[in-house]
């Protein structure tokens, strides 16, 4: 209303001044917006999930001449398949403690009182004569992977250039072949063994790491558990991985989860 | 409007700066696996392990080195959780391994785990017994122990080496330096003969400790290793007795009037819980074999009996047709808070409650046959592990992984039971060798 009054007042005299208030009233009616008179409708900001799966088949079509051999990679640093008895001084040199612990009359464990726990040991692949279903033994891993697994983050590279799950189910079931999981340990549910693995370009492993570190050394089942995953990913059977040559910088670094959770 | 929608909505800068952060994060860490696997399911199936003869300078000594290496052997292997590597595939010879493992070699032969062992004779007559669990994989040594004693223990000894690789590769303690009491039947079916006897628990050193004079049913080890319990019937009474497996000496446990049956130790090995029947009824009591305190812990007409302590002491399963059935039932230690379990077609009984506390082991009648199973001491997640025309008495290896019980098929010769064992997971059913018919098998707690 000053602004109408001064008008009226001064008649033009002023009129820069009224134009630039009235720019500003609107520049910031514009970004604050008008006052607030009717209440908005509540803005639903729901996240929606989705996830990014890479088909091999429709996305990454591809002809399979472009693919590199894999023999271009450099040599293989460490194993892959079995040798003929040649012992490598490396791998010598590379033994860690050779020394026995101090000899011991009785290393007897006291034994264990186990603490009274009602931890699930049956499932599917524990037998149960009782019923009539057909009794999975071995081989259960050539049952349906559970794929629910996603390949890395969104940020993560190219479509294109990342396995696709028909590639991780690849080697998602190869493993599985070599792991051989302690199923009948007490709290075996708990026993879920995180391993990073560093990846040769010729697909064999060169170095691996257990992640939970100190576990592994307090807790005697679940450094039984995470030997039993270091053997799978170490068995000369599942050697070299069932990679793509040609997604070495994806997959030259693999973070492996272990949880025998679909076995109980 | 829409300026505004988006001050509201919170997104703006900070939206804008965590999308910049997180672009910024996922670049600057190029060490981060980018694929990341789960594997929820595997293989069940035994570990290959390769155990060669262990090494001794002299022929006494290589063949204590011999037999060593056969009893550790054999005591993985029915354990079902390892095959042995054929020994005639073996390629290294025991001097060379002693030096170093060719790991690639072993490998070859798909041995998972090597035992590369030593014997050496001690001044004073003992022997040192030595050995190293190599991972053939990572090549690194898993465990290494050494043991001293006499020559004649040498069984033992390799029982205890057989329990440090079961324990360092399962995380679970062993079970085979272990004994296991039964009753050995000999004669005809209407002049049965019922001796108690021991041996080791793969069926060597066995002997038998009663005369067979008297019927003896039920034997049951105490966690302190000196002493069973079982029942008998010495002139015509049937009764609950102590035995000192040390001095051959047998006590009857209280003076009762009645008929004493189906006693079991506390786990403290202070106290016997058994039944008493007395005119037509059965019910559970407990004796403190110091003060002979007795105190009854259940009470009325129905027949209860079977009773059997949690690992903690703290509960007490037993069977009881309270219900009008044959059940299990779960109870405090004083009695109090009796609680059904089995709630299954058929009859349960003689419960069995795991040293490692989680499972309790049962026997079921149903629809004319027997099965032997385990459930949660609350009842759920029964399974049954073996059916059979008569199948019964389970009693658990000291670790809870492993269930020995006997088993009889119909037979024109009449009643012939034999020991088996069997795995947790239901699979390795084994049977144990005795030299006799053999029932009622009741397992030590591991050697002290």
């Amino acid at each position: 209303m000053r602004y109408i009054a001064t008008v009226n007042d001064d008649s033009l005299k002023n009129g820069l001044a009224v134009s630039t208030g009235l720019h500003f009233l609107m520049f910031l009616f514009l970004f604050f917006g008008l006052p607030r008179l009717i209440t908005p409708l509540p803005s639903h900001h729901e996240p929606v999930p989705f996830d990014i799966v890479t088909l091999a088949e429709i996305t990454n079509t591809r002809i399979q001449d472009e693919v590199p051999e894999q023999k271009a990679a450099p040599p293989p640093p460490a194993e892959s398949k079995p040798q003929p008895p040649t012992p490598s001084p490396a791998k010598q040199e590379a033994m860690p403690e050779a020394v026995l612990p101090k000899p011991m009359d009785k290393p007897k464990a006291p034994a264990e009182k186990p603490a009274a726990q009602q931890q699930d040991l049956l499932g599917s692949v524990l037998k149960n004569v009782a019923k009539l279903k057909p009794v999975q033994t071995a081989n259960t891993a050539e049952q349906k992977a559970d794929t629910k697994t996603t390949s890395s983050s969104s940020f993560g590279p190219a479509l294109s250039s990342r396995l696709t799950i028909t590639e991780e189910d690849a080697l998602r079931r190869q493993i599985s072949q070599c792991w051989n999981p302690p199923i009948g340990a007490r709290d075996v549910q708990s026993l879920v063994v995180e391993i990073l693995i560093d990846v040769n370009p010729d697909r064999t492993v060169a170095n691996l790491e257990v992640v939970d570190k100190g576990r592994y050394a307090s807790d005697s089942f679940f450094r039984a558990a995470a030997d039993a995953a270091v053997r799978a990913v170490r068995n000369p059977k599942c050697s070299p991985l069932e990679l793509v040559p040609e997604k070495y910088e994806q997959w030259k670094r693999i973070d492996f989860t272990f949880d025998p959770r679909d076995m109980l | 409007m829409k300026t505004r929608s988006i001050w509201d909505s919170g997104f703006g800068i900070r939206g804008i700066i965590a999308l910049v952060a997180l672009a910024v994060l996922g670049l600057a860490n190029p060490a981060r696996a980018e694929v990341k696997i789960d594997i929820t399911r595997g293989v069940v199936e035994p570990i290959p392990i390769a155990i060669p003869a262990f090494y001794g300078t002299t022929s006494s000594e290589s063949n204590f080195g011999r037999n060593i290496a056969e009893v550790v052997s054999n005591d993985l292997v029915r354990s079902g959780l390892f095959s042995s590597v054929d020994p005639r595939s073996f390629v290294q010879d025991a001097n060379s391994l002693l030096v170093q493992p060719r790991f690639a070699d072993w490998r070859v032969l798909n041995a998972q785990a090597l035992v590369v062992g030593k014997i050496e004779a001690q001044a004073g007559g003992k022997l040192k017994v030595e050995f190293r669990l190599w991972d053939t994989f990572s090549e690194q040594q898993m465990t290494g122990l050494a043991y001293f004693s006499i020559p004649s223990n040498w069984r033992r000894v390799a029982h205890i080496v057989a329990d440090a690789i079961y324990k360092r590769i399962t995380g679970e303690n062993g079970y085979f330096d272990t004994r296991i009491v039964y009753i050995a039947e000999t004669g005809p079916q209407t002049k049965r003969i019922k001796r108690l006897a021991i041996m080791d628990q793969d069926g060597e050193n066995n002997r038998v400790l009663s005369d067979g004079r008297a019927l003896v049913l039920t034997p049951r080890f105490s966690p302190t290793m000196q002493q069973i319990t079982y029942m008998a019937y010495y002139n015509n009474r049937p009764r609950v007795y102590l035995f000192n497996i040390d001095t051959g000496a047998q006590t009857v446990l209280g003076d009762f009037d009645h008929m004493t049956f189906a006693p079991r130790f506390a786990p403290d090995g202070q106290r016997v819980v058994f039944a008493l029947s007395d005119s037509g009824a059965s019910n559970i009591y407990t004796m403190d074999l110091r003060s002979h305190r007795i105190q009854k812990l259940t009470s009325g007409s129905s027949i209860s009996s079977a009773p059997c302590y949690a690992p903690d002491g703290k509960r007490i399963t037993f069977e009881s047709d309270r219900g009008g059935s044959q059940q299990i039932y779960v109870m405090n230690a004083d009695g109090s808070g009796a609680k059904r379990i089995s709630f299954g077609d058929g009859n349960y009984g003689t419960p069995v409650w795991s040293p490692r506390g989680d499972l309790i082991a049962f026997t079921k009648m149903h629809g004319g046959r027997f099965y032997i199973g385990v459930m949660r001491p609350d009842g759920t997640g029964e399974r049954e592990l073996i059916e059979a025309w008569h199948v019964e008495g389970p009693t658990w290896a000291p670790n809870g992984r492993v269930l020995m019980y006997f088993k009889e098929a119909p037979s024109s010769r009449g009643s012939r039971p034999k020991l088996y064992s069997i795995d947790l997971t239901g699979y390795n059913e084994h049977e144990v060798s005795t030299p006799t018919d053999a029932s009622d098998p009741a397992w030590s707690p591991l050697l002290p």
